[in-house]
Order: structure tokens, then sequence, then C-alpha cells
């Protein structure tokens, strides 16, 4: 019988425990800069705690929520070519964070108002993708939902050009950052940020998971194995506007992390949201520290911005998805 | 004898065109009741609204002689169970991973569980598929995992009431048999069952009752031999049947 070698939940805990600090200390280890000499040198010193620490760990906890976000938002809308990037959430919180930088250069505003917006914007773009796609039989659905996905982003991008229009010199520069994002601002405000949000969905989300995988079985099937459908909607719909909100108030529009980790994670693990959404969490992690590295090291001393990174080898890892689903329905 | 499940003056509107209209009928506990009709007579919405999931225009329903809008999902879960007509999964859940969900609601141990699981894969055949993907099987073996879940959560304690959409379509003769004993042994325990067959004969063999519909309209409910007879079947199907000894057939 096929798939007898799954990674089982022990598995997933283990790689739990020992994944994020390897990774992270490859991280540390790469750069323009040796190690040795990081540790050797005061500046050194400097530089490898204030700004590749951070850094290195903004990347695993983006990757982390966005491939968290990737997961939720693959189990609702019960397809697993859902990423936030390619349906619009990603496009609508960086245009709302958008338009609070460029506000925020005429008027004084208070800090956190930005990812405020970007969470904002990301519901908003997120309501109107459902809104589009969540009716009538799947199929019809699925085709709405990449439709609808590809209006949010046309629309978004040109919003932001319209922005930059409009932006001061620094404001501009950061709005650029942001549409090939960067993770240039780590720090660790950032980092507690998202690692307590992260933690708050490690509290709130085990309850709820085999809710989802009952979802993936039909919602029809769900309500009548006694799941509030609605609700569960709903909770999915805020956490992942919460995620993307913050990673892409952070770092801006990084694609591709949200589709490819799930993906990877039910190829080791099946499709069971107790296994999946850990395994996909570390992946994510794992995945953006790894475009971090090559993001440092490939134009060194320059950098890449990072979205370029996972875009170009996400977007060719998904039409490999693409023509495989394809294959899959052909078959039937 | 008090009804698990009262219907009174039932009806559906989508948009302007009615599908069900004022339906009356009772559910009596322990019995097996069987909804016949043409395609399109309504017998899958009476089903959802039955199951709790979609709301009627009109009318009231009441389950355990409490108002049916006024209960939780969760209540509603454990109280029926519902099998809809097959539809496809397109992610990668393997047969015991979708069984075991049928005992979601249930507050019991691992070990209990466990067990009840395992049950549940060898009184539907199924051990061998068990760590198989849902999506890779044949119809008939999907239908089979959807059932064992659903009868995983209608073997339940507290459950009164199964209802099977079509159960049968997709099984061999050999699966038919196994699905209708199943069903027989929920019934002796006392729990209602209500499915939509299109097997006229299954219907006489195996119903208490037998409720015909056609064009959402209620054209008769009670015991087989009455509501299928000759002239009946003739009028609603719109087909020529005749009696071959004991079964009806067309010609």
């Amino acid at each position: 019988m096929k798939r007898q070698h799954r990674l089982t939940q022990q598995h997933i805990w283990l790689l739990c425990l020992t994944l994020p600090w390897l990774f992270v200390l490859f991280g540390l280890m790469t750069g323009s800069q040796s190690l040795g000499w990081l540790l050797q040198d005061p500046t050194g010193q400097v530089i490898l705690w204030q700004v590749r620490l951070p850094r290195v760990v903004l990347a695993f906890l983006i990757g982390a929520a966005l491939a968290a976000a990737g997961v939720l938002i693959q189990g609702m809308v019960r397809n697993p070519l859902a990423d936030p990037g390619l349906i619009g959430v990603s496009g609508g919180a960086a245009v709302a964070a958008a338009a609070f930088v460029v506000a925020a250069s005429y008027w004084s505003l208070p800090v956190w108002g930005q990812p405020v917006m970007a969470f904002l914007g990301g519901m908003a773009a997120l309501l109107l993708v459902m809104r589009l796609s969540l009716q009538g039989n799947s199929l019809h659905a699925m085709s709405f939902l990449i439709l609808a996905g590809i209006a949010i982003n046309v629309l978004a991008g040109a919003l932001i050009g319209l922005l930059s229009y409009m932006a001061t010199d620094s404001a501009l520069r950061q709005i650029t950052f942001w549409s090939m994002g960067s993770l240039a601002s780590a720090n660790w405000y950032w980092n507690a940020g998202l690692a307590g949000l992260l933690l708050l969905g490690a509290v709130f989300w085990p309850s709820r998971l085999r809710h989802l995988d009952a979802l993936l079985v039909g919602e029809v099937e769900a309500r009548s194995m006694g799941v509030d459908v609605p609700r569960l909607q709903w909770s999915v719909v805020i956490w992942v506007a919460l995620l993307v909100g913050v990673a892409v108030s952070a770092a801006g529009m990084i694609g591709f992390i949200g589709l490819i980790s799930p993906h990877i994670a039910r190829l080791l693990t099946g499709a069971s949201h107790r296994r999946v959404l850990p395994l996909s969490v570390l992946l994510g992690g794992c995945l953006l520290v790894l475009a971090d590295m090559i993001s440092r090291t490939l134009i060194a001393p320059a950098l890449l911005p990072i979205g370029i990174v996972t875009t170009l080898v996400g977007a060719p890892l998904f039409i490999t998805l693409l023509v495989r689903e394809k294959r899959r329905l052909a078959s039937w | 004898m008090v009804a698990l499940m009262t219907l009174t003056g039932i009806g559906v509107t989508k948009g302007q065109s009615p599908i069900l209209s004022n339906i009356d009928m009772a559910i009596q506990p322990g019995e097996l009741l069987m909804l016949v009709g043409p395609n399109g007579a309504g017998k899958s919405t009476l089903l959802s609204l039955l199951a709790g999931l979609s709301e009627p225009s009109c009318g009231t329903l009441s389950l355990q002689q409490r108002a049916g809008h006024s209960l939780t999902r969760r209540e509603w879960a454990n109280w029926v169970a519902f099998v809809p007509q097959l539809t496809s999964m397109g992610f990668p859940l393997t047969v015991e991973e979708v069984i075991a969900l049928g005992d979601m609601g249930n507050q019991q141990g691992v070990v209990q569980q466990r067990r009840r699981l395992r049950q549940a894969l060898t009184s539907w055949e199924l051990d061998y598929f068990a760590q198989q993907e849902v999506r890779v099987l044949s119809g008939g073996e999907q239908q089979r995992t959807q059932l064992a879940r659903s009868w995983l959560q209608a073997t339940h304690n507290n459950n009164q009431l199964w209802l099977l959409d079509e159960p049968l379509s997709a099984l061999d003769l050999r699966h038919q048999q196994q699905c209708m004993q199943h069903i027989m042994a929920l019934k002796a325990q006392g729990k209602s069952i209500v499915m939509v067959v299109h097997d006229l004969n299954l219907a006489r063999r195996f119903a208490d009752r037998v409720a015909l519909l056609r064009c959402g309209q209620l054209v008769a409910c009670g015991a087989p031999a009455e509501v299928l007879t000759l002239p009946q079947v003739q009028s609603v199907f719109q087909v020529d049947v005749q009696w071959q000894s004991q079964w009806l057939s067309w010609s």
C-alpha cells in the first residue's frame, strides 16, 4: 500500500525541537563576512547580534506565519493551490500598509497603525475574495478564487504605483522594498510581535484542527458532524489577516512560502491538519531562512530582495503543481 | 408514542420556485422510513432539512420536542447523523482519518475511540484500505468510507436518527447487503433511519413506511404496500410498471 512511511506526530515534534536551531545557526554563519571574523571583532559582534540574528529570526518567523496562513486558507477554501499572495490577501495588506506609510510621511501617526492597517487591508481583500468564490459548487468556486485573486493583485499593484507618486523619498524607498519583499527592517519588536502571534495561534488552533479536517471532507459533511462552519471560516479569515498583516508590515510581499510549505508538508505527512499545520510552520520558517541565506550571498555584498528569491523558486514550482493537479483531475 | 421529529407545514423556496411545499410528517422512534420519488422531487432537500442543514422557508420542525432553529450545530450532530450524496475530495486524507472524524464530538477516551474506529473499519470491510488516501479509491469504496464515518456517529449512544442520501447507489451487491444489515441493526437498537432510495422493491421489502414525493409535494406516506401501488407508481414516475411475481418491474 502507498504512503506507509509518513512522518508521524512524534517525528514532527522532534523536528520542531531541532530544525529551527539548526537553520538559525546556518543563517548566522552565512553572509558577506565569515562567522570567525564576526566573533573576534567588536564591530563583528555588533553585526552578528544586532543585524544578523534579528534578521535570521525574523526570516524564520515570517516564513512560519506565511505557511500557517497558507495552511488555514487552503483548508478553508478546500483548495491546495490557494496562497495568501495568489488570492490577493498580501496585496490588500500591502496597499493598506503603503497608504499608511505615505500618510505617516505627511502627518504624525502612531507606529502601530501600520500593522493594524495591513491587517484590515488583508481582511478586506480576503472577504472580497470569499464573497466572490465561496458560492455554488466547488469547481466554480475554485476558478473564481484564482480570478478574484488576480483582480485584487492587479488592483493592489496599480494602487501601490499610485501611492508611490504621492510618497516622499523615504516612504518611496520603503514601498519599493515592500513590493519586492525585504527583511532589512528586522528588529526585536517585529520578532516579539510575530512570535507572540504565533504562540497565541498555538493556543487557539489545536482544538480546532479536526474541524478543518472535517471541512476537507465537505462543508455539508462537516456541519452534519457538528462543526459550526461559518464560525470556523471567520476564525480562519481573522487569523490569516492577522498573520499576513503583520508579516507584510514587517517584510513586504513574500510570495509562495504559504503555498509551498503546506504542499511539502502534505507530501511528507498526509492531509490531517494536526500534522500538516505544525510541519508547515516549521518548513515555512526553514525555507525562508534558506531563501534569506541565498538572498544575502548570491550577489554579495549587495542584498537581493528576498521576495525575488522566493518567487524565482516558487513560481516554477507552482506551475509544476498546476500541471500535476490538471493531470490528476484529467485522470478521473 | 412521542415522535422523534415532527414537520408541520414545511415549505422551501429557492428564488421564486418552490422546492418543497406543505410537508406534514412525523418520524417515529425505531422506524425505517424511505423517501422515494422522481429526480428533482425534493428528496435531498427534505433530507437536508431533517439534518438541520437548511432552514425551511415556512412551517416548523421540531426534534425531541424542541424547535429545530433553537438547536446548536453540536446538538443536531449529537442526535442526527447524515450521509449526503458522494462528493469528491481534493486532499489526501486517509480512510482511517476520515472515518475517525465521525467520533469528533464524542467525549471519550483515546482507547475507546481507537476501539470504535477498528470496529467501523472491520464492519464496513475497510481494514485493508485504512491507510489509503480516500481520493484514489473507487466510487464504492469512497461511499463505504463516508458510510462508515457516519455510522460511527450514528452508533453513538445519544444519536437517534440516521439520514442517508442514496447510500446504495455506488455499492456492489455484497456491500448493499452489508449496508442494509447495518441499517437494520441500528433500527433494532431503537434508532430511526430515513433514507433516499431509487429501488422501489428495496423499499417494499425493508421500509416500515415509504414517503412518496413528486414536485415538492408529499403524495403519500404510509406502509409500502399502500403507497407503492401500481397506479400510484405509474402516475408519479410516468412509467409503465407491472408486477412480476412479487416485484415491481418496468417493461
